[in-house]
């Protein structure tokens, strides 16, 4: 049974069409990439999943529930996480208390509990610690964890926001392009740890990147966009070689 | 910081057998400046709640003296008509006020920035107008003989809660919840939080409180009018909280207290500069001026408000 299940999806900004009749099935731990030109529908792709988007036709499905126009707290809880192209940070808290407020999503503690501090609001408060700091340790980033979001390096906060969107124990993540303007250094360790991800996590991943090494390297299947519309769809190494790609990349041939 | 709340029912008592002591003693003090001290913990319990809307939730909002007419109105009323005993008719003013703040906040809370501004402007506004109309707390002619329940105990007890209780809200996942709306909305939705339900919560959590603080208010003057519930006021209080710094608890009552006292001291201006004129409140805005150019951020805040791109 797949996880995530697009069919015939079409979004619009008026009269352009971002997506239109999208199709993709999503199978449990598999690593996507989606590329494409800018402006090809990519991110937009991403919200209609995460409910920023409503499509004006067809219909998601994720792990066999609808969630077709649902709000985005609401498929967040169902366990679609993901990051944002450009960071997207609570940049005035904690590094620890942004991933708080994800790790907490699975554990409502009632008004009651909070105002009177009962000692179920304490262990409530130190489980959802426990796991954000679990998340923290995975990206490397423990030992800033009082640290404002804002202050951190470039790099560092791509990371946060990656840490941030496993602490609300998602089974699908959407990555929007984890390496943008991280060194070669940098990019070699977000491979490592996306593939970490998937092969301990058992995460699924789906993500959108422009530099090629990363989608090349650890991507099993690869979207080709453009347009809104997929014009390619196969392994990194048969994308390569197809004509409407390097099209869509390069230019057409001049005839003549 | 856990140990620290660990002791705060013996904390609490504490407060409350300190605030038992002075109020036995403080009614003797000169009458102007047993004033002050009453309207000084009246406007903390205004700024720390309207800190809680603006500053830790993000959401600007001008109808703070909406809520604490309805409380002051109301508790008035219940007091002045049914006799009934003044915390429960404090309470009753709140939650008023809350349910007030829910109604407006469902439709309202949809806007964003300077957009929600107007439309809880426009809320505290219309308030106002019914007040004017409602015969049966005087209307136009204001609302006489109200008893005078307020102490400097009741007052303070108030404080006391109103500040354990922002304070709980904000060391909490509802408190961080609120928090990541503030920062960035899209983000805090992406991360499970449902940002409506949080922002309303917020909400009825200010105007509660200042219905409260309206109740305290109403029974320390004994007399009511629905002139003294202008845009005004909202404004007075937001004054307070952007200069204690937004979203600082500690500093916004700090600021709540400063400028309270602020304008009386200033009184002596007019002897001091030996004018006819009194320059009290151009002093007065000079130094907010003065505040806001030196400390953007507010007396104590960290966070300053960002100009939101939507």
């Amino acid at each position: 049974m797949s996880l995530l299940k697009l069919e015939g999806v079409t979004v619009a900004f008026g009269g352009l069409l971002a997506v239109s009749n999208f199709d993709l099935t999503v199978e449990d731990k598999e690593l996507i990439g989606l590329i494409g030109p800018n402006g090809a529908g990519k991110t937009t792709v991403f919200n209609v999943i995460t409910g920023f988007h409503i499509p004006i036709k067809g219909n998601i499905t994720f792990n066999n529930i609808d969630i077709t126009g649902k709000s985005p707290s609401y498929i967040a809880k169902l366990g679609i996480s993901r990051t944002f192209q450009n960071i997207r940070l609570f940049s005035n808290l904690s590094v620890m208390e942004n991933v708080m407020i994800a790790a907490q999503l699975h554990y409502n503690i009632p008004y009651f509990h909070t105002f009177f501090r009962t000692s179920l609001f304490y262990k409530v408060e130190k489980t959802i610690e426990e796991k954000a700091l679990k998340s923290l340790e995975l990206v490397g980033l423990e030992k800033v964890r009082d640290e404002i979001a804002k202050n951190l390096p470039y790099g560092d906060q791509r990371k946060l926001e990656i840490a941030r969107a496993i602490a609300t124990e998602p089974r699908l993540i959407l990555l929007d392009e984890p390496a943008a303007g991280m060194n070669p250094k940098e990019t070699d360790e977000l491979m490592e740890m996306i593939k970490f991800l998937r092969d301990e996590l058992n995460l699924t991943i789906i993500l959108i990147e422009h530099d090629m090494r990363v989608v090349m390297n650890i991507c099993e299947r690869v979207i080709v966009l453009n347009y809104g519309e997929i014009i390619a769809e196969g392994t990194p190494d048969e994308i390569k070689t197809k004509p409407e790609v390097l099209e869509a990349y390069l230019g057409s041939t001049v005839v003549g | 910081m856990e140990n620290l709340e660990r002791f705060r029912y013996i904390f609490f008592i504490f407060g409350l057998v300190i605030i038992y002591l002075v109020n036995i003693i403080l009614p003797y003090i000169n009458p102007y400046y047993f004033q002050i001290i009453i309207f000084a913990g009246i406007n903390i319990v205004l700024a720390v709640s309207l800190n809680v809307i603006n500053g830790l939730c993000g959401q600007f909002s001008l109808g703070h003296a909406g809520f604490m007419a309805v409380g002051a109105y109301f508790s008035s009323f219940l007091t002045f008509y049914y006799k009934v005993p003044f915390p429960l008719a404090l309470i009753a003013g709140g939650v008023l006020a809350g349910l007030i703040g829910l109604g407006v906040g469902v439709p309202t809370l949809r806007l964003r920035g300077d957009y929600l501004a107007i439309a809880t402007l426009g809320m505290g506004e219309i308030i106002r107008v019914i007040l004017f109309n409602l015969d049966i707390v005087g209307g136009a002619r204001g609302f006489p003989g109200i008893p005078k329940y307020t102490s400097f105990f009741w007052v303070y007890l108030v404080v006391m809660f109103v500040l354990v209780s922002s304070y709980s809200l904000l060391k909490s996942p509802q408190g961080r919840a609120i928090l990541s709306i503030r920062e960035d909305e899209i983000a805090s939705e992406a991360m499970g939080v449902n940002t409506t339900r949080f922002k309303i919560f917020a909400f009825i959590f200010g105007a509660f409180w200042a219905g409260v603080a309206g109740g305290l208010w109403a029974h320390y003057l004994q007399f009511l009018h629905p002139s003294s519930f202008t845009f005004m006021k909202s404004v007075e209080v937001l004054v307070m909280i952007v200069l204690g710094g937004l979203g600082s608890i500690s500093g916004v009552a700090i600021s709540a207290v400063f400028l309270t006292i602020l304008p009386e001291l200033l009184r002596y201006a007019k002897v001091l500069f030996n004018t006819t004129v009194d320059p009290r409140m151009v002093i007065y805005s000079l130094l907010l001026i003065l505040t806001m150019l030196l400390r953007p951020q507010g007396l104590l805040g960290g966070y300053r408000r960002k100009v939101k791109e939507q």
